[in-house]
């Protein structure tokens, strides 16, 4: 490791170039999203402030929930993690948890904040690292419209980031493509001719559990004009809607979302271990595979807080082997057993699996 | 000159078996305890010269055995560095008032935790 490396390790609340690297996107857009973020931080946490002052629990849970997400976007773990405690503070309607939990996202925005301030924090980001992930995201989403217009913006949003689409006509060629090829993230325009998206997203359902696919998370594409459809989607089990006329920060922020837990799970990460621990890796790999045991076996019977301890745990000792995306897998892993959230919690195992599978080092 | 004694807590026996790698690797004697009590009788028994511990911990909790250890006076003068996966400023906050030397977030860099023994011992 260089100087350099260790400088910024040692000064940095955050890792702004694997963030970087993960979205695929360069310098810039970054700092868009970074200036989103922020702004869209700062809105919410007034409305929290006020929803706090008026004990109004449910725009306190929704708030939380929300700011999570966004902030599990960019891996500002400690600010995913205070949000998380907002969202049950809501849940629980403990104002006092509330309270101080605001608090504590509140130094944290701060310390956030100061960090992206100073300009030489963002210096040592790489202009541009669209280069590389052209390779490695090209053709991992499918987006299917049949409008002309919306196929173009579409490719236009996604190109900006390096990121190549698979186009479809209709739900008819989606579920065509689909069968063809794995992909990331499937968008799905609602009304379509020959097979319209419900029926599209039915189709690649079912032929994920006939042939035993993990879910790809499926977005649906929304008129404003049609509200009981982005009910529908939601019933059905579409992973989000996005409402048309399309807006780039929207469908940006979706792709991210979506795109970083493929990443993660990815096992092209650059593991370098400490030469002087290499001997301790193989047992460290072995324990974590009977965790995954362990975990499994929890969430059978429901014992949500073994799942938390154990993936905690993971959180601490991954990165400090060197395998730094196994405590990002563990830190999603342990934010979704601490919300008895069954679903997340069984998709997170089962990528924390896939990511032991298929681990190599040097 | 006999070699400085370090103790580490850590339920999590691979985290153990790596700080104690790191941290034997630079000439301390390292033991080690699993538990808040295991870590309270080891501090009074072995009289480390520093500890290193963690704040999620079974049998006492890492804030109780911190508590604990502040409150005697055989321990209350041995330097304590937390090593956490807890990074949230209410915990930084609590550990603080026991006047911890030092707050360290998991995932650690073995080459800052080495940096700053050295500043207590």
């Amino acid at each position: 490791m260089s100087e350099k490396d260790n400088v910024k390790k040692t000064t940095s609340p955050i890792d702004l170039s694997s963030v970087l690297e993960r979205i695929g996107g360069d310098k810039s857009f970054l700092q868009e999203l970074l200036d989103l973020y922020i702004e869209d931080f700062s809105e919410k946490y007034g409305q929290l402030n006020q929803a706090i002052e008026q004990k109004n629990y449910d725009l306190i849970r929704e708030l939380g929930h929300s700011l999570k997400g966004s902030s599990a976007n960019l891996s500002f773990f400690p600010l995913q993690e205070t949000s998380c405690q907002i969202e049950i503070a809501g849940k629980e309607e403990n104002i006092e948890k509330a309270e101080q939990a605001l608090v504590s996202l509140k130094y944290e925005f701060k310390k956030l904040k100061d960090y992206l301030s100073k300009k030489e924090n963002l210096d040592y980001l790489p202009k541009s690292s669209a280069e590389n992930s052209e390779s490695s995201l090209k053709g991992q989403i499918l987006a299917a419209d049949d409008s002309i217009d919306s196929q173009l913006l579409l490719k236009s949003f996604t190109n900006q980031v390096g990121i190549e689409l698979d186009i479809a006509n209709n739900g008819k060629e989606a579920v065509e493509l689909f069968q063809r090829k794995k992909y990331a993230l499937i968008f799905l325009d609602i009304h379509m001719p020959e097979m319209n998206g419900f029926e599209a997203f039915e189709k690649i359902r079912s032929i994920e559990k006939e042939k035993s696919l993990s879910f790809t998370p499926i977005i649906a594409l929304t008129g404003a004009s049609f509200p009981e459809d982005k009910k529908k989607c939601l019933s059905l089990g579409f992973n989000d809607y996005v409402e048309k006329p399309y807006d780039k920060e929207k469908i940006l922020k979706i792709i991210h979302q979506y795109l970083k837990i493929c990443h993660d799970i990815s096992p092209s990460e650059d593991i370098q271990v400490d030469e002087s621990i290499k001997d301790l890796v193989p047992d460290y790999l072995k324990n974590r595979k009977i965790d995954v045991e362990k975990m499994n076996n929890a969430l059978r019977e429901n014992n949500f807080s073994s799942i938390e301890s154990i993936a905690h745990k993971i959180k601490g000792s991954g990165g400090s082997y060197g395998f730094t995306k196994m405590s990002q897998i563990a830190q999603q892993l342990e934010i979704s057993a601490k919300e008895n959230n069954y679903e997340e919690t069984k998709n997170m195992i089962k990528n924390f699996k896939h990511y032991l599978d298929n681990i190599k080092y040097e | 000159m006999e070699a400085k004694k370090i103790l580490v807590v850590d339920d999590d026996l691979d985290f153990v078996k790596l700080l104690s790698r790191h941290i034997s690797r630079e000439g301390y004697n390292v033991i080690a305890a699993f538990d808040g009590y295991q870590a309270i009788r080891l501090a009074h028994t072995e009289n480390p010269d520093l500890i290193v511990l963690d704040i999620r911990l079974p049998a006492g909790g890492g804030i109780g055995t911190l508590k604990n250890l502040r409150n005697s006076s055989q321990t209350i003068n041995i330097p304590i560095i937390i090593v956490t996966a807890y990074d949230n400023a209410e915990v930084k906050k609590e550990a603080s008032e026991y006047n911890v030397e030092e707050y360290m977030v998991k995932p650690f860099d073995p080459k800052e935790l080495i940096e700053k023994i050295w500043k207590y011992i």
